[in-house]
């Protein structure tokens, strides 16, 4: 491989309006709510017994 | 509990950050009474083991998703310095992965250099650049196993289902029934009881031959852990960091019993026979361990992966980081923090030395509290420091005019290149002047110096014996002192080379090879040979010649040219 010319550099500054970004969260809150709520319907079959 | 009403269609409706934020906080909340009926379900259940496994399955399971959640929320929009080598460690790692030879990383080094907080930037950057890419962070408990990183089989809730399907035959309804009960009550372990096992492959046909049962098969009831979801969607095609932190507090037996997943990424779901298979382009994996108890992962996982050992950052890296967190912080009270946490940092009497999460909230703290002069001693030393006896240690001199130093201390330059940059005319003296065989040709420049008075030393040789290239031993002549000229106003700078006045020239006109040359920044550089934090070595090509080259961090070259008479 030819080195290019790296640097120590900087990622990831100031994103927070990022559209992908927010993509994300939003997935990844989605994927959580929906674990949560299956946890509960669990939590609710255990409490029951 | 209703504060979760509707809580999906907002998130599916509503792209603004701070509402994706307080539906985040919502969630957490959620996770804390859910956990708090779980505490309270576990110590009505005791003495029934197989309720209490279930509950700390789920227990698990809220904590991981509670981790994922505050972590996204903090970690992944920090800036972050990433340092000349890991970036290249990422550049050889993408190629392995790419051809599939290898395509994990451990990362190894004190807590607070960013070992996990780089695996959430390039998530964060890679997201950023519009890549659609996954971060699955396990978090390694020593009650950890193998088998919890893979899957895991729902049985109960399976049953569960099973009872309120419409199409399943009355008679296993109420079978399933008694089944769960049992499970519940703890009179057999799903996973060894034969009579279940034999009660299950009943359900099986019956999942089998009715269309409308399908909804019962095991596959909907395969709890993937987080390396099994990794696996999963990297097979799918999605690019998968599998960050696995902290691998150390993991017993051995989870590391080697995760060996093989991780290499081939396939496992089999028993229960099912369904093989999942990953692709290895797609995964990254990230391992992060403590340099304390480094030792205990085993050769066997080390041979597999990269190897890297994160630096803790030095002051300049610092000053940076800090400065990234608190844009608007004044230059003074950097260097004022900067100076007092190393002191701390590096005091070897400390019992726990602050690391950077602390000095960053140390710091928010001092900008909320000095705008405009500096603290005289060290205030809030309760975010730093966690032992009564650091607390009371005092330390030196607080330095506030750092930042020059800084850049001294942290260089790695020969002394030759400062020198240059500083604007000073550098000459090198050629090499031939400490060659044994050749001091007859400098005679009579000896005796040119000598007869002008100027004081200078002759090289010194010893007779060394010496194996060749060819294995032989040989007498060679070493020289062990070099030559040197002593003139007041020119200074040696080691090597050969000299900072020298142009009135003084003359005196050594003769035996000059090179002198030193400082470009400006933008020049391309061909090679490189060596690259680190501060240095910069390779070739460039100046008017069709090639130099070896030293470049600063203001970009600006140092090139040695041939001197002309």
């Amino acid at each position: 491989m030819k080195n290019a010319n790296i640097k120590s550099m900087t990622i990831n500054a100031n994103t927070t309006n990022n559209v992908a970004m927010q993509a994300y969260k939003k997935q990844a809150l989605n994927k959580a709510s929906e674990e949560i709520k299956k946890l509960e319907e669990d939590i609710r079959e255990i409490e029951k017994n | 509990m209703e504060k979760n009403f509707g809580l999906r269609q907002q998130i599916e409706q509503v792209d603004n950050p701070e509402i994706l934020k307080s539906t985040l906080f919502a969630l957490l909340e959620k996770i804390d009474s859910l956990e708090k009926r779980l505490q309270y379900a576990g110590e009505q259940s005791e003495g029934n083991d197989n309720k209490i496994a279930l509950i700390s399955k789920k227990k698990d399971k809220l904590e991981r998703i509670r981790h994922g959640l505050s972590e996204l929320n903090e970690r992944m929009e920090k800036p972050y310095v990433v340092s000349a080598e890991l970036q290249a460690v990422k550049e050889v790692l993408d190629i392995l992965a790419e051809t599939g030879d290898c395509n994990s990383v451990i990362l190894e080094g004190e807590p607070g250099t960013g070992k996990t907080q780089w695996a959430y930037s390039e998530v964060g950057q890679e997201l950023q650049d519009g890549k659609d890419v996954t971060l699955v962070h396990v978090r390694v408990k020593d009650t950890m196993r193998a088998q919890d990183l893979l899957y895991s089989i729902d049985d109960v809730r399976r049953l569960s289902d099973a009872q309120a399907q419409a199409q399943v035959p009355e008679e296993i309804k109420n079978e399933a029934a008694v089944w769960k009960q049992r499970i519940m009550n703890g009179e057999i372990k799903p996973a060894t009881d034969e009579e279940y096992k034999s009660f299950k492959s009943k359900m099986e046909a019956v999942v089998e031959l009715g269309e409308t049962a399908k909804d019962l098969d095991y596959i909907n009831y395969v709890d993937l852990g987080p390396l099994g979801e990794a696996i999963y969607q990297s097979g799918k095609g999605k690019k998968v960091y599998l960050l696995i932190d902290e691998i150390e507090k993991g017993r051995e037996e989870l590391m080697t019993g995760i060996l093989d997943e991780v290499e081939n990424l396939t496992f089999t779901v028993g229960e099912t026979g369904t093989v999942i298979k990953g692709n290895k382009k797609n995964l990254r994996i990230v391992i992060t361990t403590n340099t304390e108890d480094s030792d205990k992962i085993p050769p066997s996982f080390r041979r597999r992966s990269l190897y890297h050992y994160i630096d803790y950052p030095g002051r300049a890296d610092m000053a940076k980081i800090v400065k990234l967190n608190f844009p608007d912080i004044r230059k003074e009270l950097l260097n004022y923090a900067i100076s007092v946490f190393y002191q701390y940092h590096e005091n070897s009497e400390i019992q726990k030395k602050p690391s950077t999460p602390e000095l960053l909230a140390w710091i928010r703290v001092l900008t909320k509290e000095y705008d405009s002069e500096i603290p005289e001693d060290v205030p809030h030393r309760e975010i730093l420091l966690k032992y009564q006896e650091d607390q009371e240690l005092e330390i030196g001199k607080i330095n506030v005019e750092a930042e020059e130093q800084i850049k001294r201390q942290e260089s790695e330059f020969p002394h030759y290149i400062h020198r240059a940059l500083q604007g000073k005319k550098v000459f090198h003296l050629t090499n031939q002047l400490n060659s044994f065989h050749d001091q007859n040709k400098f005679s009579e420049f000896y005796a040119q110096l000598q007869n002008e008075g100027i004081n200078f030393v002759t090289p010194y040789f010893e007779e060394k014996e010496e194996r060749d290239n060819y294995g032989d031993w040989n007498n060679v002549q070493k020289c062990t002192r070099n030559f040197q000229v002593i003139i007041p106003g020119i200074e040696y700078l080691g090597d050969g080379y000299y900072v020298i006045p142009e009135d003084k020239i003359a005196f050594v006109k003769k035996v000059i090879d090179m002198q030193t040359e400082v470009l400006p920044a933008g020049q391309k550089f061909i090679t490189i040979d060596e690259k680190s934090k501060n240095i910069t070595k390779g070739k460039i090509d100046v008017d069709g010649q090639n130099y070896d080259a030293c470049m600063a961090d203001d970009g600006r070259v140092v090139i040695n040219r041939q001197y002309k008479l």
